[in-house]
């Protein structure tokens, strides 16, 4: 693995963030005095089992929270401060600098709204282009995502594709407004190996090709390996530990960590230290 | 359920409207069609026990009042019963069945839809005659459509329901799948749509009853007594202001449980 | 050990947009008593409508599917649903597989008293408990519904279920899709010792590997519907030989920084005669156009169908169009 030299400031910056959610009994804490960071272009995995936090922090980022959601902390972003900034300023960031792909495509898509619609929507929501050059835009982006027929797609609608190419279409629209930070929550759960694989190798082109930071979310160590130079485990609301991949897997420090490791080998995974 | 805050007011009023037509009748020392010479036209609470006043022919409204709503709620009852009964019935038979008896059965109900209800109900009024019976049966011919609908579509929707494809797996036999698995998640959607079916069976019969086509006189009904009611608006604005008020309330009532149920309905199955 | 589970020519079509094609064509397969197979494939490739067939819960076209020796379709209706305690199924939606309205001790209890209708209420309640227990389910979750349960708990609850009608043949149809390593991990040492248990026969159909190394002892692989590859779990997954069966295992995550490699894409549009497979196939040669590779022997319990691993199938072959 290439060392990347760190750039003078990060892209993204969490510092002492936490998030509590009202609850029945008491309060919640889903996210507990949190510090992360990813610099450009980098590719960071965010590993943990199901429950740890790791969905709310992502949409935290994205300034998606709910509203009924407490948050202490900063989020600093390209250097602006994201915790505080008014509804316009996070508005105009999400989408456009921030890309997020949701866990569940069927839930995240529009199903009324033709796939070429979704697309030119994210420019038009931020004021980028007019429907001529909107359209090439659209074609030229799910070209890069290696869509078949891209003028095709533009007609077609979510229930039309299949998983594969659903989850291409969500990365096109995440993409569309040439973000510099994609967050990618559980992208290729429960998408057979192929699919997986085919996701995998574009999100690395993708990421290479424009420079993108990403945080890929996922609890599949093996997947989260094979794509990230460096590794976040998340428990309970916190980050505990977080280093270069090949260091944290081969070296665990945290019993959080060690378990992880330890279901993935046990599994029989080939994905050996 | 029954205890969740949003049903709990509707179901008191009800249930206090529904006390007041069972006893409120014996309470008072007059009866709906006694006639008191001496205090007619009265305000409520002037004269001679009558709480509500009475009405050009000396008839104490609060006895006349009870009658009504308990008219009302039993033709409603009567016509939901009957609707419920008919309407679960064909829409489980429907929603069951092959595709040819399920077609045929939509098809009946979407032509029954297409006649014009409040005409059908005058023509089976005019022929059978204008008690509580007839009108509850004459509101039921067509009340029944919706709930066949909504049952037949939610039995169709349950019946590919991956629980139900596991039952079967199970090895359950047929019937015990629809009694244990299918009828208690139908339950639901048919307290909901049961619920709104009440209140427009009361404003029909009302409405009915206001334009002569459904109790007539001396039957008290809340339709009649409104119709009357109207007539001395100026003289005597309490005849018709407390009967439109006890409709306005119990409607109301009716329509807050059935909408309750239905978020809560609506919730579960989220 | 004698054959539980025998499948043999099973086809099944499938009709989408005014078209049909097979989604499953003249499958073959047997299970033994006791014994773990593994069926893996690519998305579509059949699994699951083999799976729904052998419970007699699609039409089939052609074939037969044996239990025990009886001939499923030719049972009548009483007949076949005494004998689905047998074979029971787990599915990718626990939540939904689940009544809405029951407990997770009901949704036990009732497959328990199903099995043995003349037991207490007290004597079937223990068992609920006891097999909610083992699955590793807390106590105080067994009263509650599926949407108060998170979906790792559902599926818990649909393993319970299903193995309280003591079933001779479990058939596993993703069951660890979605969830994190430790849940995975857990349900199959579940599975595991469930089987030792009770020596029942596992169908485990996964997209896992990693699952299937530890569950299973013969793996069948297939891709558009057909059977192209047989034989013990270490040799197929070690030593695949058909070229899909191969990209399909190169497709998984292994080592640290090192993508997995992704599926050729076709290179042209799939042709009418010959291999199905031969428009992604690197190694495809002139005899792949011409006629489909027929299942044959390349050792002991060991079959593939590829002209280029079991050249000699080619012999007597003539020509085949489908």
């Amino acid at each position: 693995m290439t060392m990347t030299p760190q750039p003078p400031e990060p892209l993204l910056e969490v510092s002492h963030f936490s998030l509590r959610l009202p609850a029945p009994e008491r309060e919640l804490t889903v996210i507990d005095s949190l510090d992360l960071s990813v610099n450009r272009g980098e590719r960071l995995a965010l590993v943990g089992a199901s429950g740890a936090g790791k969905s709310q922090l992502a949409l935290a980022i994205a300034a998606l929270s709910p509203a009924e959601a407490r948050c202490q902390g900063s989020i600093r972003f390209e250097g602006q401060a994201l915790t505080g900034a008014p509804a316009h300023q996070l508005r105009a960031l999400r989408g456009a600098r921030i890309g997020l792909i949701h866990q569940q495509p069927t839930l995240a898509l529009a199903p009324h709204l033709t796939i070429g619609r979704q697309l030119m929507e994210v420019l038009y929501a931020h004021g980028r282009a007019r429907p001529a050059t909107a359209r090439s835009a659209a074609i030229d982006r799910l070209e890069s995502v290696g869509m078949p027929d891209p003028a095709a797609m533009l007609e077609r609608y979510p229930h039309e594709l299949s998983g594969g190419l659903l989850q291409r279409a969500m990365i096109a629209i995440a993409l569309m407004g040439n973000p510099s930070l994609l967050i990618a929550d559980e992208p290729t759960s429960g998408l057979d190996p192929s699919v997986q694989a085919t996701v995998l190798t574009l999100l690395d082109r993708l990421c290479r090709s424009e420079g993108l930071g990403l945080i890929f979310i996922t609890h599949d160590l093996s997947v989260a390996a094979a794509l990230c130079e460096r590794i976040a485990v998340m428990d309970a609301g916190r980050i505990v530990e977080t280093g270069e991949t090949a260091t944290v897997l081969r070296q665990p420090q945290q019993a959080c960590t060690r378990r992880l490791i330890a279901a993935t080998a046990a599994l029989g995974s080939r994905a050996r230290p | 359920m029954i205890a969740a805050r949003k049903v709990r007011r509707p179901l008191t009023l009800l249930l206090i409207l529904v006390g007041v037509a069972m006893i409120g009748g014996l309470v008072s020392p007059w009866a709906p069609e006694q006639i008191d010479w001496e205090h007619i036209t009265m305000a409520p609470g002037t004269a001679g026990h009558h709480w509500f006043g009475t009405d050009r022919l000396g008839r104490d409204l609060w006895a006349r009042l009870c009658a009504g709503l308990r008219l009302s709620l039993v033709t409603t009852l009567v016509a939901s019963a009957i609707s419920v009964a008919l309407g679960t019935t064909v829409g489980l038979i429907a929603g069951y069945a092959r595709r040819g008896v399920d077609e045929l059965l939509m098809h009946l109900v979407d032509g029954l839809y297409a006649l014009p209800y409040v005409l059908l109900v005058i023509i089976v009024t005019t022929r059978v005659g204008t008690g509580p019976g007839s009108l509850a049966l004459a509101m039921a011919t067509i009340g029944w459509l919706p709930l066949a609908r909504a049952t037949r579509d939610e039995t169709r929707r349950l019946r590919s329901a991956p629980f139900i494809e596991a039952a079967i797996v199970m090895g359950l036999p047929p019937w015990t799948i629809l009694s244990r698995h299918l009828l208690p998640n139908l339950g639901g959607l048919l307290l909901v749509q049961t619920a709104l079916l009440a209140p427009q069976f009361i404003l029909l019969e009302s409405f009915l009853s206001f334009l002569g086509l459904g109790m007539t006189e001396p039957a008290a009904s809340l339709g009649n007594l409104l119709s009357q009611g109207a007539q001395s608006l100026e003289v005597a604005p309490w005849l018709e202001l407390l009967p439109a008020s006890t409709l306005v309330l119990l409607v109301a009532s009716l329509m807050r449980l059935g909408e309750a149920y239905r978020d809560d309905h609506d919730a579960a199955a989220a | 050990m004698s054959t539980l589970l025998a499948v043999e020519g099973l086809s099944v079509r499938h009709a989408q947009h005014r078209r049909s094609y097979p989604a499953v064509d003249a499958v073959s397969l047997t299970i033994a008593s006791g014994e773990s197979v593994g069926l893996i494939g690519e998305s579509g490739a059949g699994k699951s409508t083999l799976a729904h067939a052998i419970l007699q819960r699609v039409r089939t076209e052609q074939g037969s599917v044996r239990f025990a020796g009886r001939e499923l379709a030719r049972l009548t209706a009483g007949e076949l649903r005494r004998l689905r305690p047998k074979i029971q199924l787990i599915g990718q939606q626990p939540a939904a597989s689940l009544d809405p309205r029951f407990t997770a001790l009901q949704s036990v209890a009732e497959a328990i008293v199903l099995r043995a209708p003349r037991q207490s209420r007290a004597a079937v309640h223990l068992e609920a408990l006891g097999r909610l227990a083992d699955v590793g389910l807390a106590e105080t979750l067994s009263a509650h519904r599926p949407h108060q349960l998170s979906g790792g708990q559902c599926q818990r609850v649909a393993i319970a279920r299903a193995l309280a009608s003591r079933p001779e043949l479990l058939i596993c149809d993703e069951i660890t899709s979605g969830q994190d390593a430790l849940n995975r991990l857990q349900i199959v040492r579940l599975l595991a010792a469930a089987r030792a248990d009770s020596g029942m026969s596992l169908l485990i159909i996964s997209h896992e590997l990693a699952i299937l190394h530890q569950l299973t002892d013969r793996i069948v692989v297939m891709h558009e519907g057909r059977v192209i590859e047989t034989g013990s779990t270490s040799q197929v997954l070690e030593a695949p030989r058909h070229p899909k069966t191969r990209a399909l295992i190169a497709a998984v995550p292994t080592a640290i920084g090192v993508l997995p490699t992704p599926p050729d894409a076709p290179r042209a549009m799939p042709a009418d005669t010959g291999c199905r497979f031969q428009s992604q196939c690197a190694s495809a040669v002139a005899v792949c156009a011409r006629a489909v590779p027929p299942l044959a022997s390349v050792g002991t319990d060991r079959l593939v169908a590829c002209w280029r691993a079991a050249p000699s199938a080619e012999a007597g072959a003539s020509e085949e169009t489908f």
